[in-house]
């Protein structure tokens, strides 16, 4: 292996949810590393306007509980580059409330975005790539989605998670021969849109401290070199795998 | 970067194999390189020819690493796979032998990190995937390999504190001289025939090549992975997700 590892100059990128926190810190990131980047999400304007900062990037609104929206999507992304090489399943939502708070209708939402969408454009993209012979998907899980909390109570984003989790195993395991890879990362506290009750709260802030072994939440910037090992070819063994990037929460 | 701004690493086994890989990435990185292995090679900025299961070779590795600079990562890789028995079949001698080369050594060199490495350090221990699931034929192997595991996770926990991370890779059937041997073990009048076995059942249908698992130990011993501590990273073609 000569050159650079995490090389990903000219590949193409699709990143769900890329209209804030992770999705346009990872899309950024990616396009800084040579990749073409392809922006979904709901909020048009604010892809477009982060595709006008990023080299060769292209924005498409994209609901990914749409299955014609994911279609559009792909064709989208097939038309301008002709094939993709790295799905990023990265849109998420969270509805936090005790168990008996929670409504079943928001338990189905909550997972119809999280876990079937993932699964959905997974398959759609996947297959293409399996077709190819060549691909990384990388699945945005969560320590949630490994341990339970309880303090930031929200049954169904926790299902989801998990959900998420073998998933990815579980296509790991189907395309390991065709050439596409699937792995997931599991963060554990970052300071995003998701997480600002709890980063805004001193007390919430403490709690992730004292549960967390190196002592603090995870830094802007911390997920990007794990989404580059698992989007690259420095991970080119590497499938079916969940890699926390937790500070050494689900170490304990 | 000077010579003496240049990061410290000590890796273990480092002669030749995964380690000698990871030796090759470190350099071309620019770091300084302590390699311990019973012979040496070229690679290293500086070697000790020993026995990993010794206090006194890390103590060794560790006055050498101090002439180089400031000790930032240990890469504890050096192991021994025993001789391929079942449970029933094997000395206790060689279960104790097993047990020192993967985790008496493996504890020497965490311990050594942990009382020595810079804040910002990192400790890679290099697990097996059968530190995550039973091989027959390899319960020794498979018993010290778990229990480098439990070792990484304490002490990534107890690392926190000064800021020194703990992780493992755990390789699949890796392309390197120990699988031949393995492959004995299993099948000994026809190893191909355990080769040819052990490659249909990799999800992959391959065994892993020694830079891929290297590229992944020096991933975890970098600033990349900044807030991963205490995790298994499986490099390993799928082996353990199928």
């Amino acid at each position: 292996m000569e050159g650079n590892l995490f090389d990903l100059e000219g590949r193409v990128v699709v990143v769900t949810g890329a209209s804030s926190g992770l999705g346009a810190q990872f899309a950024r990131r990616l396009a800084g590393e040579g990749a073409r980047v392809v922006l979904a999400a709901r909020r048009r304007d604010r892809i477009e306007a982060l595709a006008e900062e990023l080299p060769d990037a292209l924005a498409v609104e994209c609901d990914v509980t749409s299955e014609d929206d994911c279609a559009r999507l792909t064709q989208a992304a097939l038309d301008r580059y002709g094939a993709i090489d790295v799905l990023v399943n990265n849109a998420g939502v969270s509805k936090p409330a005790r168990v008996e708070d929670e409504t079943v209708a928001d338990f189905r939402q909550v997972v119809e975005v999280n876990l079937v969408a993932t699964y959905s454009l997974s398959r759609r993209i996947g297959t293409l790539m399996a077709e190819r012979g060549q691909g990384s998907i990388v699945n945005i899980a969560s320590v949630v989605g490994m341990v339970g909390l309880g303090r930031m109570p929200q049954a169904s984003y926790a299902a989801s998670k998990a959900g998420v989790v073998n998933l990815t195993r579980e296509l790991a395991a189907q395309w390991a021969r065709s050439g596409v890879r699937v792995n997931a990362i599991a963060p554990g506290f970052f300071p995003s849109e998701m997480t600002e009750g709890l980063f805004g709260d001193p007390k919430g802030e403490a709690w992730v401290a004292k549960l967390t072994p190196m002592g603090r939440g995870g830094r802007d910037g911390e997920l990007d070199g794990a989404l580059l090992y698992l989007a690259s070819d420095a991970s080119s063994y590497v499938t079916g795998v969940v890699l926390p990037v937790d500070g050494g929460w689900t170490a304990v | 970067m000077t010579e003496t701004a240049r990061p410290v690493a000590i890796v273990s086994g480092a002669a030749r194999g995964i380690g000698a890989s990871v030796v090759e990435r470190l350099v071309a990185a620019g770091w300084s390189v302590v390699g311990i292995d019973l012979d040496t090679a070229e690679s290293a900025a500086a070697w000790v020819e020993g026995d990993v299961t010794r206090e006194d070779t890390w103590q060794r590795a560790r006055d050498l690493a101090a002439d180089l600079g400031a000790l930032r990562v240990v890469v504890n890789n050096a192991g021994a796979q025993g001789a391929g028995a079942r449970i029933a079949d094997t000395e206790v001698e060689d279960f104790g032998r097993v047990m020192d080369v993967n985790v008496r050594s493996a504890f020497l060199g965490t311990r050594l990190a942990l009382r020595h490495a810079e804040p910002g350090g990192a400790v890679v221990n290099v697990a097996s995937n059968a530190g995550l699931r039973g091989i027959p034929r390899f319960g020794p192997y498979a018993a010290a390999k778990h229990a480098v595991i439990g070792l990484t996770r304490t002490a990534a926990l107890e690392g926190a504190r000064q800021q020194v991370r703990v992780n493992a890779v755990a390789p699949g059937p890796t392309d390197t001289r120990i699988m031949q041997a393995v492959a004995r073990a299993f099948d000994a009048d026809s190893p191909e025939t355990a080769m040819s076995r052990m490659t249909r059942a990799n999800p992959m249908g391959r065994f892993a090549q020694v830079d891929e698992v290297s590229a992944a130990i020096t991933w975890l011993a970098g600033p990349d992975s900044a807030y991963v501590n205490g995790c298994v990273l499986s490099v390993d073609g799928g082996l353990t997700a199928a």
